[in-house]
């Protein structure tokens, strides 16, 4: 097995004009799960009823499913829907040029609003109760003391568990090779087929994910010190 | 004026408060003593709706609300009324001293953001804490985050402040300027009920006591009444306990 450094290089170079793929599926993740992720979160809270006690359920159930699995088994519910959806709306396209990677969307949602939903109620059950009940002693409706006092103090509790949840969305993103959307994984092993030779297309892809999850990380931990300028102690 | 009416509230099978009813003048400072596990901290919180009652009225002013069955809407005209300072402080984190007694005047009454910081500032030299204006709690002490505590629910400029506890949480030795604080509150007028374990200072600063012992109001008077001549047998055994035997035969 040897290493050809312009092997290396083609891969790189392939897994980095894709990372863009990457990047918009991890973030469009991120963003879904930090969002629905905290109302989940906050329903749960509460315990508002029948809807606290179904999230709890479907949470629980789904954390029990690896996201290749629910992956594999949303494409193959996308196959055989897209052909109904797209004759009904009488569209003029072949359905095999439907892109599936809402079916990747869909799958690094759901997985990232369950792990982070779970990390931001973590960090609301570390709040006093006191700081409810300030909130509302002094004439706070239930919404403005969520997010005048409530939300600023769970954001530096929660972005340690946020940066995990980041870190296994970005690698989550890989396995939507398995449905033959070209992202980093996929594309840094193009030039590999012509080789047979893989150990640069995978090395390349490991690269590429190392940096692009340090860059984040490094972001993430900045906007933590920033938002915990009211503790005591910093760093 | 502020009237509790007919209050009960049970927490599982404990009963904490049997029919408990007080009447608060303007301008009236109620201590409510008792032993610990006799109702004072629900009852007070009851008013607030942090604890919601069995049973039981309130009014303050022309307002009348169930304490069971009040609407998020009266919840909040009742609590835009009144101003509750809390055992440990209770101040918000995210927010520096100023912020946290310019918050209830902006977000929930609504003043102008410069009133407000005038009136945080008035408040915060009243406590003699303007030095420390822009301090997170975090880097505070209790005796100063009380302070703010109380100049906190003061600026709001409420009907009537719900002391729970006050000085419970505080070092013994930083007992006494807070009392004097809550002392220049009452000078104020401001209308207030006090639920503590300060003897000397209800006996100096009440106007009236309520001396409440396993849910129920024992007895109510002047703290002459109460001190000196009180009527209960339960009354008179919780003050020996309490004050010195010498002091209590003056």
């Amino acid at each position: 097995m040897g290493f050809e450094y312009d092997n290396f290089l083609d891969s790189l170079h392939y897994a980095v004009y894709y990372l863009p793929i990457t990047a918009k599926l991890a973030f469009a993740a991120l963003v879904i799960g930090i969002i629905i992720g905290l109302i989940v979160a906050i329903i749960r809270y509460y315990r508002i009823p029948v809807l606290s006690q179904l999230l709890s359920v479907l949470i629980t159930v789904y954390q029990g499913i690896p996201t290749m699995v629910a992956l594999l088994l949303y494409n193959l519910l996308f196959s055989f829907l897209i052909g109904g959806v797209v004759e009904g709306l009488g569209l003029n396209v072949e359905v095999r040029d439907v892109s599936n990677i809402v079916v990747g969307y869909i799958a690094l949602s759901l997985f990232a609003i369950t792990s982070i939903s779970e990390t931001f109620r973590g960090a609301i059950l570390s709040i006093d109760k006191i700081q409810f009940e300030a909130g509302y002693s002094i004439g706070l409706t239930k919404l403005q003391t969520l997010y005048r006092i409530i939300i600023p103090q769970i954001i530096p509790t929660a972005i340690p568990g946020l940066i995990n949840n980041m870190v296994g969305i970005i690698k989550g993103t890989s396995l939507v090779s398995a449905i033959g959307i070209m992202e980093v994984m996929n594309a840094s092993i193009i030039p590999c087929s012509r080789t047979y030779s893989f150990v640069e297309g995978y090395v390349a892809a490991a690269l590429v994910y190392w940096a692009f999850t340090l860059v984040l990380e490094t972001i993430a931990k900045g906007i933590e010190k920033k938002t915990k300028g009211f503790r005591k102690q910093l760093g | 004026m502020i009237e509790v009416k007919n209050v009960r509230k049970s927490f599982g099978k404990n009963e904490v408060l049997k029919d408990v009813s007080l009447t608060v003048d303007k301008g009236d400072v109620v201590v409510i003593l008792g032993p610990s596990g006799s109702g004072k901290t629900t009852l007070l919180r009851c008013m607030n709706f942090l604890e919601k009652a069995d049973e039981g009225k309130l009014v303050i002013g022309e307002q009348e609300v169930d304490l069971h069955s009040a609407s998020g809407k009266e919840k909040l005209q009742i609590r835009r009324k009144t101003a509750f300072v809390f055992q440990n402080y209770g101040l918000f984190q995210n927010k520096t001293a100023i912020q946290n007694i310019t918050e209830g005047l902006i977000t929930a009454r609504k003043v102008p953001k410069t009133e407000a910081v005038k009136k945080a500032e008035e408040v915060l030299e009243w406590v003699g804490m303007s030095d420390k204006r822009d301090y997170y709690p975090a880097k505070l002490s209790g005796g100063q985050q009380q302070r703010i505590g109380i100049a906190r629910a003061v600026a709001l400029d409420p009907d009537v402040i719900l002391f729970d506890e006050p000085t419970s949480a505080l070092d013994p030795e930083l007992v006494g300027e807070i009392l004097d604080v809550i002392k220049n509150v009452a000078q104020r007028g401001i209308t207030m009920v006090v639920v503590t374990h300060e003897m000397s200072f209800a006996q100096e600063v009440a106007s009236k006591v309520v001396f409440m012992d396993g849910g129920v109001v024992v007895e109510t008077g002047t703290p002459n009444q109460i001190f000196y001549h009180p009527k209960e047998e339960r009354t008179k055994k919780f003050l020996e306990r309490i004050i010195p035997q010498d002091q209590y035969y003056i």
